[in-house]
């Protein structure tokens, strides 16, 4: 008995970790995961002729993006021109019924139809979600040949803040086009 | 009576018109201007805009109020960044970076479906929440923007220029927001 309840236990167990793992795969963005930070952050890159644009998107909110620098090989660096940061914070409140409503029927000597309609007095909130977007702009020249080893040797040095200040940073690879 | 009419509508306007909020966040803690001298012949500033409406289902992808209320912080931020420098002899400056930061707040209602579709409540979607069918009420989002300038300051003679004139800027600003 204890052995078949356990067995069952492992077995629930079992699924609620893959409904849980599956909850949050599908939360999860469809990107460049930053390394060495949690999954929730991943990056992208863009270019245009005269910048480059590295945009992050946190869907825990988890992080927040403090500076960011491109960094050349011979220790050249170009520091963010403009850093957008959108936190977007969603959460809903449980209002219980709208209203109630009844129709009733009765039957006897004398028969009725009555109607009814009842209101909440009581509320409950539940439910909130966070998602953080951030923008840094570069500006590069427009002939790349200018940044010597482009892109190949030139990576983004991203400094970031997690929920509990701890700070890190995180450095990305410029891809070869975007 | 037409006239009165006109007065009225007139007062409704001006009472709805958005307001810059261009006071010192000292004084009002949550919008307004700070600033500080964080080198020679450079300043910092700070401008928070007022939190305002943004309609409905806030998506940051095409959410034109974040961008008219960040818009509105850097032009405040300039602002004051300008009037500090005119104060201080300056002439021209350049906008050497800028931070922007804006929050958007969505807030959903759901209640019980008590008749179920399609007896007409004023919900724009119905959808499960908790296991159960819900009205969805028609979400209501906020914004608010915060920009940080920092900008060099410049005399306006011999080499020492920036592409912004100050007294240009001052006024043109200004007279945007009516202040």
């Amino acid at each position: 008995m204890v052995r078949t309840l356990t067995g069952l236990g492992r077995r629930s167990l079992l699924a609620a970790g893959i409904a849980v793992v599956a909850g949050c795969s599908a939360n999860e963005p469809a990107g460049n995961p930053v390394p060495g930070a949690a999954p929730s952050l991943t990056w992208q890159i863009n270019q245009t002729p005269e910048t480059l644009v590295l945009a992050l998107n946190d869907v825990r909110a988890v992080y927040r993006v403090e500076t960011a620098t491109l960094r050349g090989p011979g220790g050249q660096s170009i520091a963010a021109r403009e850093i957008s940061r959108e936190i977007t914070q969603r959460g809903g409140g449980y209002g219980g019924p709208l209203a109630g409503a009844g129709v009733g029927i009765g039957g006897g000597s004398r028969s009725g139809v009555g109607v009814g309609l009842s209101f909440p007095i009581f509320r409950s909130s539940s439910g909130s979600g966070e998602e953080r977007r951030t923008e840094a702009v570069f500006n590069v020249p427009p002939d790349r040949r200018d940044l010597p080893g482009w892109p190949a040797a030139w990576v983004v040095d991203v400094a970031l803040t997690d929920d509990n200040g701890v700070a890190s940073t995180a450095t990305i690879q410029v891809p070869s086009s975007g | 009576m037409v006239r009165w009419a006109v007065c009225a509508a007139l007062l409704v306007l001006v009472a709805c018109a958005p307001r810059p909020g261009y006071v010192p966040i000292s004084e009002h803690g949550f919008f307004g201007y700070s600033s500080e001298v964080v080198g020679p012949a450079r300043l910092r500033v700070t401008f928070t805009a007022p939190r305002r409406g943004a309609g409905g289902d806030y998506t940051p992808a095409d959410g034109p109020s974040a961008a008219a209320n960040a818009q509105q912080a850097f032009d405040l931020a300039l602002l004051r960044a300008a009037e500090l420098a005119q104060a201080d002899g300056w002439r021209e400056m350049t906008v050497l970076n800028r931070e922007t930061d804006v929050e958007a707040r969505v807030r959903y209602n759901y209640y019980s479906d008590p008749i179920g579709f399609p007896f007409g409540f004023p919900y724009d979607n119905r959808r499960s929440f908790g296991g159960r069918r819900v009205l969805d009420s028609r979400p209501s989002s906020t914004v608010q923007a915060t920009v940080v300038l920092e900008v060099a300051l410049h005399s306006g003679q011999g080499n020492d220029r920036g592409p912004v004139d100050v007294a240009a800027a001052v006024s043109e600003i200004r007279t945007l927001y009516g202040l």
